[in-house]
């Protein structure tokens, strides 16, 4: 993100030369006032009034000048935002599909509106500020050039040292603007989970509990803030202190050296506006810089939330041959031990595979290994003969449909969901729907809140069309039953059992006449997979032991 | 609640903020103070030049401890204030009855929550502020302009006046521009809250291109409002920037043939350039704070805005029946009820079984205080459910739903809630909704930390442990919807005896297993797209 750090860049150019413009255009009427008040001093009322017209004049032209800047800095401003948003959301969006997890979702979600806000608040917006303050700046040290070179001297010298001095005092602020981040991330988390969970907490009457603890979610953030807020105060009135009594001593001196020699009126008049001019900019200038510094954390903040290691994968698959487990053990990485055992198993193109097993056995654990969300604890799988880990991510992705119960209904309207906005042709859409038994759903419905409009059955089945309308090798069902009535389970196995595609299907609701149909059936149980031939053996331990 | 409200309960906190922010109209005119002592050392007689040096560093660094004191005194009020505010929009949408909740996106309950506050706390305060500090400059400032010169007093009020009217000319554009930001916003969140959930679908099916494109638009979007909102902002600001400096400039030109005509003293001139400008500049800068602050109460009046919701108050009682009576209802124009009558008593156990979309779980959302719009009567003795008071109802009623949401939290605390712990009764739920075993093999056994919604488990984990939760509960009533989805048949089936064997009134909706629960049911329900049988 650090390249997109000052926003758009020509369009930064662009305004700072238009600001130079109007700058240098208020400079000229300043030096004019100069020429005011001698003449007036000189009663030399004619030129008084040519002076007095061309000044008017010049104020006409400012007007318009500031009333075109004002679209060409709202530009900037849309362009770097637009411009840094979509990089953020390109890398999101980028990443290895192994790497993507879900609970980075609210801090990506948190980055992308919270924390823009700010960087756009704190540090776009100050920047165009901070270039406006320093012309400002600029045009007076120009002005006072004019009367004495010395006096540029003085003004440089000031800048220096008020620059050096705030880059010394930010460091605190800036810790404890990352210290705000990390809060007002949980506090989001915290409301999340609340809307997430909205009918659990109304039905068990939860209310009073979840408010207590908001309180101190909100309580966090605010005292995270108030913190920020403290240093930023201290840090001020420091800056300001040193600022105040420089700068009023070398007025008081010039002021003294102006009294033993002769100066005119006009060029007082200059040094007092151009040192208010110089003055105004430098006590801006590190409340500024310290809020830009602070906010400035937050980009690596970005950057840290969005690196992942980079893995090399260079083997390229075209198509799918055999999948191979190798006496692997399977688990998740935080947690000792593996919930699978040497397991065993080899699946190949065109074949029809059941995995059965009962809750918790360890189904979604090798799945999970097949969609290389988990890698296993020991050994490799293998793609036709490759190990998937050196395996191109898109390549072996591609090979993957999945069908799965958590999925995800996005919001818009019932197609949206299942062409996922590439284009499609409308009857590969109705036979996906036709075999579902969705028919009677209209295309243009719109779904929100991850179809929670749909029923249960409802929504899996649309999942399952979704997955039908793309091209892919293997098709991958992870307890697609679940939700559906037996007559529509039925017929869609049916339906997959036809498709001239690889299956593989792991469920725990199985279907006694369709077992022999399937060319491989693996039971997960205890921690280990066996193939099984026996179908009533099967079926019965499926069934119930009661 | 009122804003006026809000600072009443905070008298002594806002006593202070205003107080903090009055400090602050000193310092410029202190400082402005301090130029014109420096200047008037020029025409100043030897002996007073000393005595001016004090007074200039004086007046020059008196702002700054006041500075320093004002922000203390302001910031401490500021956190309660956002802390209060937060609540309250927290509140408010868990105030919400289930039925209005599921209605809304939830993105905009969540902006509500987040930034919409943000954007109440940057305008807010800092208006508040800008324009105590502006107007009691101008106050004090005005003052001193009338007696140093009447005309330049009244023309500076003037001048002001030709400000307020181009504020007051910007003001309702502003606000509109306001309030379409804010709803840009919530489509923002909602496209990306879109985009990050579905994270992984659009990866496994390498959409990545196609999501982009809708998400760059509504980028595009908000930054649009948003430009046009700044645009706004900006020409008002640019008009009252260039009526001031030519009123600074006219002022400059008079003060100077005052001065040549002896009428004012080299450090009234000084003070008259240096007031003018302040003045001016601040009056702007109060002005400008004066939309920002109506349009921060626009949005703290619709975070805090108060819903209300008609609430039953009538006691709980099922004693004898509960009668459903005529019941139907429609979602827009498809009907999903029709007509549809039963009757239970208390200790019941029956079945509702139909096809996918025959309404199973509307019905069970209509007796459960779920769901309100539906036509007919549903009477728990003699009491309609919807005159129910809502607690008094929870109170007795369990729900099995088909989302089984799970906390960030332990095992333990995911069943037992808000109840107390009570350890026999705990293992028996675990027994009950066949967890124990596989709880025994975890490591820290019920002390398990779920990830947020049980990202950790496996789908009949998820179940059995929000089953799990319904018994620990221990209520009356129990409505349970489909709750063996992610079930194997045996665990399905140990679940089914559980609920049979409970000496309460349960209400079970199940698509599967459907001979076996024909036969173990002694009532059942079956509902058709046409209407309900009694089988």
């Amino acid at each position: 993100m650090h390249k997109h750090a000052y926003g758009s860049k020509p369009w930064l150019v662009i305004i700072t030369v238009y600001m130079i413009l109007i700058t240098a255009l208020n400079g000229y009427s300043i030096y004019l006032l100069r020429f005011i008040t001698d003449y007036g001093l000189a009663r030399e009322m004619d030129k008084l009034v040519d002076v007095a017209i061309q000044m008017l004049i010049i104020l006409a032209i400012l007007l318009v000048l500031e009333l075109i800047g004002t679209p060409l800095r709202s530009l900037y401003l849309s362009k770097s935002m637009v411009q840094m948003k979509q990089a953020y959301i390109d890398r999101v969006l980028d990443q290895d599909i192994t790497q993507v997890q879900k609970e980075q979702v609210n801090r990506y979600l948190s980055n992308l509106t919270n924390d823009f806000d700010r960087y756009e608040l704190k540090f776009i917006k100050n920047l165009m500020q901070l270039i406006f303050v320093g012309l400002r700046f600029g045009m007076s040290v120009v002005l006072l050039a004019m009367v004495h070179w010395g006096l540029v001297v003085v003004a440089m010298v000031l800048l220096v040292v008020f620059v050096k001095l705030t880059s010394r005092t930010s460091k605190p602020v800036q810790k404890t603007e990352a210290k705000k981040s990390a809060s007002l991330e949980a506090y989001t988390d915290f409301v999340d989970e609340s809307l997430q969970g909205f009918e659990i907490i109304k039905q068990h009457q939860l209310e009073t509990e979840r408010y207590e603890a908001f309180h101190a979610h909100a309580e966090a953030v605010q005292n995270d803030n108030y913190k920020v807020d403290v240093k930023t105060t201290q840090v001020d009135a420091l800056n300001n202190l040193v600022q105040t009594l420089v700068m009023f001593t070398l007025i008081g001196g010039g002021i003294l050296v102006a009294r033993s020699t002769s100066l005119s009126l006009g060029s007082l008049i200059v040094i007092v506006s151009s040192f208010g001019n110089a003055m105004w900019p430098l006590s801006e200038f590190s409340p500024l810089l310290s809020q830009m510094k602070g906010i400035s954390q937050v980009l690596i903040d970005f950057d840290k939330n969005l690196t992942r290691p980079v893995y090399y994968r260079p083997i390229r698959v075209q198509s799918f041959n055999e999948l191979m487990f190798d006496q692997n053990d399977l688990g998740y990485p935080d947690e000792e031990g593996s919930i699978l055992k040497d397991v065993d198993l080899s699946i190949k193109a065109g074949e029809k595979v059941l995995i059965v097993g009962r809750s918790g056995s360890g189904k979604s654990t090798l799945l999970k290994t097949i969609r290389q969300s988990l890698v296993p604890k020991k050994g490799l799988i293998y793609l036709n003969q490759k190990d998937i880990q050196s395996i191109d991510p898109h390549d072996y992705h591609r090979l993957f449909s999945t069908v799965d119960q958590i999925g995800f209904i996005f919001n818009g309207t019932v197609k949206d969901n299942l062409d996922l906005y590439q284009a499609m042709d409308p009857t590969i859409l109705e036979n996906a729907m036709h075999k579902v038994g969705l028919e009677s759903l209209d295309l243009s419905q719109e779904l929100i809140n991850n179809g929670s409009n749909l029923s249960g059955g409802q929504r899996a089945r649309l999942m399952l069309a979704r997955a039908l309308c793309l091209d892919s090798s293997i098709i991958l069902c992870d307890e697609i039953f679940a939700n559906l009535e037996y007559s529509i389970a039925k017929s869609i196995e049916n339906d997959l059992l036809r498709v001239e595609k690889t299956l593989i299907n792991v469920s725990h609701i199985i279907f006694k006449e369709s077992l022999g149909r399937y060319d491989r059936i693996f039971i997960v149980e205890e921690g280990f997979v066996q193939e099984s031939h026996d179908l009533s053996n099967i079926w019965s331990r499926m069934l119930d032991e009661n | 609640m009122t804003i006026t409200q809000l600072l009443g309960q905070n008298r002594k906190q806002f006593f202070r903020y205003i107080t903090g922010a009055l400090l602050t109209t000193v310092n410029g005119l202190s400082q402005t103070f301090a130029l014109s002592i420096a200047f008037g050392i020029i025409e100043a007689p030897e002996s007073s030049i000393v005595p001016r040096i004090v007074g200039m560093f004086f007046f020059a660094v008196l702002p700054i401890p006041l500075q320093y004191l004002s922000r203390f005194l302001r910031i401490g009020f500021m956190r309660d204030v956002l802390i209060q505010v937060r609540s309250l929009a927290y509140q408010k949408i868990m105030h919400r009855p289930i039925e209005v909740f599921k209605k809304q996106s939830k993105e905009s309950a969540m902006a509500m929550v987040v930034s919409d506050i943000n954007l109440f706390e940057k305008d807010f305060f800092l208006a508040i502020l800008n324009i105590v500090f502006s107007f009691g400059s101008f106050l004090i400032g005005e003052v001193i302009l009338f007696i140093i010169s009447p005309t330049i007093g009244f023309g500076t009020l003037i001048a002001s006046s030709l400000l307020y009217i181009v504020v007051r000319f910007f003001e309702k554009p502003t606000r509109e521009i306001k309030r379409l930001t804010q709803e840009a916003n919530v489509d923002y969140t909602k496209q990306l809250t879109n985009v990050l959930q579905g994270l992984e679908v659009i990866k496994l099916y390498r959409v990545e291109m196609n999501f982009k494109k809708p998400f760059y638009q509504i980028v595009q979007h908000l930054e649009n409002i948003k430009q046009k909102a700044f645009r706004l902002d900006e020409y008002q600001g640019n008009l009252n920037v260039w009526i001031a400096s030519s009123y600074q400039t006219l002022v400059y030109i008079y003060a100077t043939y005052l001065f040549i005509q002896d009428e004012l003293s080299l450090t009234a001139l000084i003070l008259v350039f240096n007031l003018i400008g302040q003045l001016i500049w601040g009056m702007i800068n109060g002005f400008n704070f004066i939309n920002r602050f109506k349009a921060s109460m626009d949005i703290f009046e619709r975070i805090t805005k108060v819903e209300d919701y008609p609430y039953g108050l009538s006691a709980f009682n099922f004693k004898k029946v509960l009668k459903v009576k005529d019941l139907s209802f429609a979602y827009e124009d498809k009907v999903v009820l029709e007509h549809v009558n039963f009757e239970i008593q208390p200790k019941d156990k029956i079945l509702i079984t139909g096809p996918s979309g025959a309404g199973k779980t509307t019905l069970l959302n209509c007796l459960s205080q779920s769901l309100s719009s539906f036509t007919g009567e549903v009477f728990y003795d003699h009491t309609e459910v919807r005159a129910i008071d809502p607690n008094a109802f929870l109170s007795n009623c369990g729900y099995i739903r088909q989302n089984h949401f799970l906390f960030n939290d332990t095992i333990k605390q995911n069943i037992i809630l808000n109840q107390k712990y009570d350890a026999e009764k705990f293992a028996l739920c675990l027994k009950q909704a066949a967890l124990s075993e596989w709880i025994e093999s975890l490591e820290l056994k019920a002390e398990h930390k779920l990830e947020q919604d049980g990202a950790n488990i496996s789908g009949g984990q998820r179940q059995r442990i929000s089953i799990a939760r319904a018994l620990y509960h221990d209520k009356e009533l129990l409505f349970v919807d489909e709750p063996s989805a992610s079930l194997d048949d045996q665990t399905a089936l140990t679940i089914y005896e559980t609920l049979l064997a409970l000496d309460k009134t349960v209400i079970l909706v199940a698509h599967r297993h459907l001979d076996y629960l024909n036969q173990r049911f002694a009532i059942k329900l079956e509902l058709t797209k046409a209407g309900a049988h009694h089988a």
